[in-house]
């Protein structure tokens, strides 16, 4: 019940959050100088025409009037404007490249987790030997290392003289595949598991230069809070007390260290998207930044506001995740207030 | 002789030889411990006093595996349980198999993060492998008992953060019963409790370790307690025992002046007004005094106790039950004139 009750509020002032940058982004974009409706035209379309756009998408409307239309257009259709760039809705647009990025990230989020928490747990265990000083050499270069620079590294050595994996692009889909958007899940769905494996050949590079940062800071953190908690009362209490070295290490010291790994990991993950930016331009993967570069270039209003509300959604979401996760993981945090 | 035949019939509980331990820092070498030996023997109740900082923990750390090593470097020629070495990989076996240890703070000797019924299950099934989910529930509720815990079942269910200071400490005690060890350390168990719970801990401990028929070895600032619960008992001085004999005749007739010393320094309800203290601090273990490491602080030091540290001696008619590391010990010094 304290549960849900503490969920519906973190919930609710979510929905404010977004709401207030929605407005702010809203009115930023209207101080950027230049028509973006003319720019989007060309000089040679007669100023009529400019005007009767204009009045349609309601450019010729006071500020608060404009954004009472535009969060009306949401709430009652769905609506989220229609971008001047691509002329489709911009709902559409989003949900045609944005599945496409996710799993990108996912795979990518997926990748961080388990290497993090294995490397970091490594590191820890053997703390000080060879392997612990290897993994933290590695570390020092993730995290000091863009992953731009991976991505291209990456491509001279694996794509371009070693011939292993495409330097770039993504298989094509067949029509009637197009379900969800995404690459992978599309193919699999479809059971064509040839093309998944395609599309996963094609992914890994991507997947690998954008996750190699988050990895490395993963390692690091994980390392350090088992270090920090290795040498606390309660494992060598459980040590003498009989618990074996497996379920020591894997249990009564994976579970406090975890907090701080998971809360670090939340804010990565959400990060992967902007991350994921250059990667998909170096990579050439038509996805999400792809499409909010392009609206960003082309000042397109109701592109960018749409893509900024996307990125602060995916934010607060996995921010109310991780406080969720955290107080399931630690107690302390989750009974505060039941006492 | 008697204590060699004693070692060869396995009469010992606890036998730690010679055991040294130092820390290699920046400044050089902190000595802390030069050279230490004990011994518990079957069912005996033995007590470790000595002030903050003179090594205690330590000593039952490194008897418990549990001293970080490194930094701490461990040197010894031998520590036995039961007879048995607990140095290497087998060793760990047999501190798992036969020993049990009560923490200081049990705040923190309880993983803030797991339910107590998963901590008490983990153990029980590295202990008896191979017994049913209610077997092992049950044993969980026959140990909490033991610990007249009211309202097990709720404490099962319940994470450390929901129990008082009271209660964790019996919860970490009834892990310490559920193995079925011989020795049993208790690194002051109640000094991080107030103080009406630190008598009911106290006799808790004393009545489980008699029924139990286990040898103990407690430390405790609660000299009272360790007065009332021990038979014999190590007093110990910046790493060194300076004094071992019978609780009961070291208490009434203390031969060390240290040990006089730490007796006087305790309030007594009959007393006037506050306790006599002991002048000074213990000595740097960087750089540790030539001799006698009590010698600064001693009323009765002389040219001897400042070049040569004097070694445990028989004071008592048979021979090595009451032992005292002192040139001048007995010599009619009856308080410390500080």
């Amino acid at each position: 019940m304290k549960i849900l009750k503490k969920t519906l509020r973190r919930v609710l002032h979510t929905l404010l959050v977004l709401l207030a940058l929605s407005f702010l982004i809203f009115s930023f974009i209207r101080i950027i100088p230049g028509d973006p409706v003319r720019s989007s035209m060309g000089p040679m379309v007669p100023e009529e025409t400019i005007q009767k756009i204009r009045s349609e998408l309601n450019f010729d409307k006071p500020l608060p009037v404009q954004y009472f239309y535009w969060i009306k257009g949401i709430v009652t259709a769905g609506d989220f404007g229609m971008s001047l760039f691509t002329h489709r809705s911009v709902g559409e647009d989003i949900a045609r490249y944005l599945p496409r990025s996710l799993e990108l990230c996912l795979y990518s989020a997926l990748l961080i987790l388990m290497m993090g928490v294995l490397l970091g747990t490594i590191s820890a265990v053997f703390k000080n030997s060879w392997i612990d000083n290897v993994i933290r050499v590695f570390t020092y270069f993730g995290v000091v290392t863009p992953p731009y620079a991976f991505a291209i590294f990456f491509m001279l050595l694996f794509s371009y003289s070693l011939r292993l994996f495409p330097i770039g692009g993504v298989p094509v889909m067949p029509a009637e595949y197009v379900r969800t958007g995404a690459l992978g899940l599309d193919a699999l769905l479809a059971g064509d598991f040839a093309l998944y494996g395609k599309v996963m050949h094609s992914m890994f590079l991507p997947v690998l230069s954008l996750s190699i940062g988050g990895i490395a800071y993963q390692t690091r953190i994980h390392r350090s809070a088992m270090v920090e908690n290795i040498n606390a009362d309660y494992i060598a209490f459980a040590r003498v007390a009989g618990v074996g070295n497996g379920k020591l290490i894997f249990k009564h010291l994976m579970k406090p260290s975890f907090i701080p790994t998971f809360t670090v990991y939340g804010l990565q993950v959400a990060s992967l998207l902007g991350n994921a930016f250059i990667i998909e331009v170096l990579f050439r993967y038509q996805g999400f930044s792809q499409y909010s570069l392009s609206v960003i270039m082309n000042k397109d209003p109701y592109g960018i506001v749409g893509v900024t509300l996307i990125f602060g959604i995916i934010f607060a979401v996995v921010n109310v995740l991780i406080d969720m996760g955290v107080s399931v993981l630690d107690p302390r945090i989750g009974l505060r207030g039941e006492a | 002789m008697e204590m060699e035949e004693k070692r060869m019939q396995n009469e010992f509980a606890l036998d730690v030889r010679n055991l040294s331990v130092n820390y290699k820092i920046y400044e050089g070498i902190l000595d802390v411990i030069p050279g230490l030996s004990l011994h518990v023997g079957k069912a005996e109740r033995v007590g470790l006093i000595g002030e903050t900082g003179c090594g205690k923990t330590t000593v039952l750390k490194a008897v418990a595996r549990v001293l970080q090593s490194p930094p701490a470097r461990i040197k010894t020629d031998g520590i036995y349980v039961t007879g048995t070495s607990i140095d290497g990989r087998a060793g760990m076996k047999q501190v798992r198999k036969n020993v049990s240890m009560i923490f200081q703070d049990p705040s923190t000797s309880l993983n803030p993060t797991l339910k107590i019924d998963t901590q008490m299950m983990d153990i029980l099934k590295s202990q008896f492998p191979k017994h049913s989910k209610s077997e092992y529930r049950q044993m969980m509720l026959d140990s909490l008992a033991a610990v007249s815990m009211p309202a097990p079942e709720r404490v099962l269910g319940s994470y450390p953060i929901q129990l008082s200071g009271g209660m964790r400490q019996r919860v970490c005690i009834a892990i310490s019963l559920m193995k079925d060890t011989e020795l049993m350390i208790a690194d002051e168990p109640t000094t991080a409790l107030d103080v009406t719970i630190e008598e009911q801990i106290l006799e808790l401990l004393d009545k489980l370790v008699r029924e139990k028929k286990k040898s103990l070895i407690l430390v405790s600032h609660a000299l009272g307690a360790v007065r009332k619960i021990t038979d014999r008992v190590y007093v110990m001085y910046a790493g060194n025992i300076v004094e071992a004999g019978p609780t009961r005749e070291v208490f009434q007739n203390p031969k060390h002046p240290y040990t006089i010393g730490l007796l006087a320094a305790t309030p007594r309800l009959t007393g006037e007004g506050i306790a006599d203290g002991i002048a000074g601090d213990l000595p740097s273990y960087l750089d540790p005094p030539e001799g006698c490491r009590f010698a600064l602080r001693c009323p009765q030091c002389s040219d001897q106790c400042l070049q040569t540290p004097p070694k445990l001696e028989s004071v008592s008619a048979d021979e090595g039950s009451w032992q005292v590391a002192c040139y001048n010990a007995g010599k009619g010094v009856t308080t410390c004139q500080a």
